[in-house]
């Protein structure tokens, strides 16, 4: 088998507060095969968007990365200097982040700033990036690009922008694209459209995404694999179609029962009780323990509970699958 | 339609009007003025204005205690008000937008030592410490511009400072970081142009500013020589005959007030015009 495109392992992203430590990513490990979308899934405040932006070395100030290692094509992307670091960013691996009405600059028109991307990282001069600017729009749907492309981000809807974002990130044929939710702020129609673009764009140039986000329909019908994470810690990790139809870990079968049916009648709707709260300073042990509903005897004093191989391809982090 | 919305706002209309109207005599002075500002005429001294008894139409405004003509003297002054005025503010804003963008993109310690420095520099009344200035410098026209600028640099900072703030933290920022432009390329491409509308209705207000610090400067005798005319000046001279020739005293004040106040409006519209959420309650 070939090395993964992208490899994290172990990867430990703490913050340090007041309050005390903060453990946003605590212990990570992620392998991206080429060609393949892999959808990171859990809550708000799970860490999810803290292990995207990890990958391009762009989390928030007073972010840490205290462990690990980010493999890119076997390179740690951790050890490389900022200026390697600046040369990996939009040319190898790029980013869609979730709101388009703020990732575009509102001061220059959408040219300016697809030309830009294609005149760092490809050496064009400014005649030929815009004809690449302008092919690329028409190929993923842009209404009427040679009009449009003189436009400012205000003057386009929201689907359009997106669609902006994703030529940006797609125009230096980047290996590895960072999606951090990016139809979230999307209506359901456009939602469609912007996932069915993405799925097309990653099989014609065999580039892998990390899709993050928390909706499980997406992930059903755009990921070839799925991680969980809750609280900074992967629980579970398979391919989609095995984690949809055999999960095993309580946080992912709680995820499932939360998503509203129409097929079933339901007077109210399930939500796991409790909340995650914020990982500072929490002990080692089982991190959904407080919120599980299968939780019996031997979780209470088990201290470290390891990610098991439950079935080939399928890992879960609960003592009840070993 | 951009256009347009800059030309219906009365305000930017009204001051835009009395910037032009200043850049014009500046520049023009020596060609519409009708003397020499400072030929005297010993003959005729504190002649009131034309429309006035004893007035008379060679001299429009009147003439000061060494009969020299006050319109004239009020042309020439405007040269000193506009050149402090856009010296001052284009060096005060330079130094300061700079130091602001370092300190809010990079904040931290750089963000610490500037910002404490501006702290102290503010604590100065600046008034005082123009005046301290002018008394080490000297006097003349450019030492003038040198005491606005070490004075109100320190007012872009903290504003712009602010505003970049703002801007860092939006989306568009880390998508630029993203797509792997360096930081300088950064600040100058993505931060900088999204600060331009505030820092055009700093200038204005900021030049309306330097007009009056000028005054007072040369109103106190620390600004220009004594043979270059300034508004300032007029006025100190003109207090002295305040109940026998008003005019003397009273057209270089209104000068003053015209011309900060046409500065000061403009600011405001344009603040109105290029201000996004100020727009969005226009559409109502």
């Amino acid at each position: 088998m070939n090395d993964p495109l992208l490899s994290i392992k172990d990867l430990r992203i703490h913050f340090q507060l007041p309050q005390g430590t903060l453990q946003a990513v605590d212990g990570v490990c992620l392998d991206i095969d080429k060609g393949q979308i892999m959808g990171l899934v859990g809550e708000s405040g799970g860490g999810k968007s803290m292990v995207g932006l990890s990958v391009l070395r762009l989390i928030p100030e007073g972010g840490r990365i205290v462990s690990g290692e980010i493999l890119f094509e076997g390179k740690n992307l951790l050890a490389l200097s900022d200026d390697e670091m600046r040369d990996i960013r939009g040319a190898d691996i790029s980013m869609i982040l979730q709101d388009p009405l703020t990732s575009l600059n509102p001061s220059f028109r959408i040219k300016s700033q697809i030309v830009d991307v294609l005149k760092l990282h490809k050496g064009y001069d400014k005649k030929e990036a815009e004809i690449i600017a302008t092919e690329l729009l028409h190929n993923i749907g842009f209404p009427d690009p040679e009009k449009n492309i003189h436009k400012f981000p205000h003057q386009l809807s929201g689907g359009m922008r997106q669609r902006v974002v994703i030529a940006i990130a797609f125009s230096c044929n980047p290996k590895l694209i960072i999606a951090d939710e990016p139809t979230t702020a999307l209506d359901v129609t456009i939602q469609a459209q912007i996932l069915r673009l993405l799925k097309n764009l990653s099989q014609e140039y065999q580039t892998s995404v990390l899709f993050v986000t928390h909706d499980l329909g997406i992930v059903a019908t755009l990921c070839d694999r799925v991680a969980v994470i809750y609280a900074g810690e992967l629980v579970e990790q398979a391919l989609t179609r095995e984690l949809f139809t055999n999960p095993k870990h309580p946080y992912t079968k709680a995820l499932f029962r939360s998503i509203p049916r129409h097929d079933k009648r339901q007077d109210q709707l399930y939500s796991i009780e409790g909340m995650m709260g914020t990982p500072i300073d929490w002990p080692a042990r089982c991190k959904f323990y407080p919120r599980c509903s299968e939780k019996e005897k031997m979780c209470d004093h088990a201290d470290f509970v390891d990610f098991v191989t439950y079935a080939p391809d399928h890992f879960v982090r609960c003592l009840k699958c070993r | 339609m951009q256009i347009k919305r800059f030309l219906t706002n009365g305000k930017v209309l009204f001051g835009g009007f009395i910037l032009l109207l200043l850049v014009f005599t500046s520049i023009m002075a020596p060609y519409i003025a009708p003397h020499d500002p400072n030929e005297q005429d010993l003959t005729a001294t504190k002649m009131p204005p034309f429309w006035m008894e004893g007035g008379a139409s060679e001299h429009l405004l009147g003439t000061d205690s060494l009969g020299r003509d006050v319109l004239s003297r009020l042309l020439y002054g405007s040269r000193v008000a506009m050149f402090v005025a856009v010296v001052g503010t284009f060096f005060a804003g330079l130094i300061g937008v700079t130091l602001a963008l370092l300190s809010g993109f990079y904040r931290g310690a750089i963000d610490n030592l500037i910002s404490r420095f501006v702290d102290i520099w503010i604590s100065f009344p600046p008034i005082l410490l123009s005046i301290v200035l002018m008394a080490v410098l000297g006097t003349g026209l450019t030492k003038v511009a040198l005491a606005i600028i070490l004075v109100d640099w320190t007012r872009f900072c903290r504003v712009i400072r602010g505003e970049v703030f703002n801007v860092r933290e939006k989306d568009f920022i880390l998508a630029a970081k993203a797509i792997g432009l360096g930081n300088l390329r950064i600040i100058l491409k993505e931060l900088f142009p999204n600060i331009v509308p505030l820092l055009t209705v700093l200038v204005t207000l900021e030049m309306g500013i330097a007009i009056i610090v000028e005054a007072i400067l040369s109103f106190v005798g620390l600004s220009v020589e004594a043979s270059v005319p300034a508004w300032g000046q007029m006025i100190a001279l003109g207090r002295l005959y305040i109940h026998q020739a008003w005019w003397i005293m009273v057209f270089p004040m209104v000068c003053i007030i015209t011309s900060v106040l046409g500065l000061n409006l403009l600011g405001d519209g344009l603040r109105e015009v290029l201000d996004p959420r100020l727009k969005v309650m226009g559409m109502k």
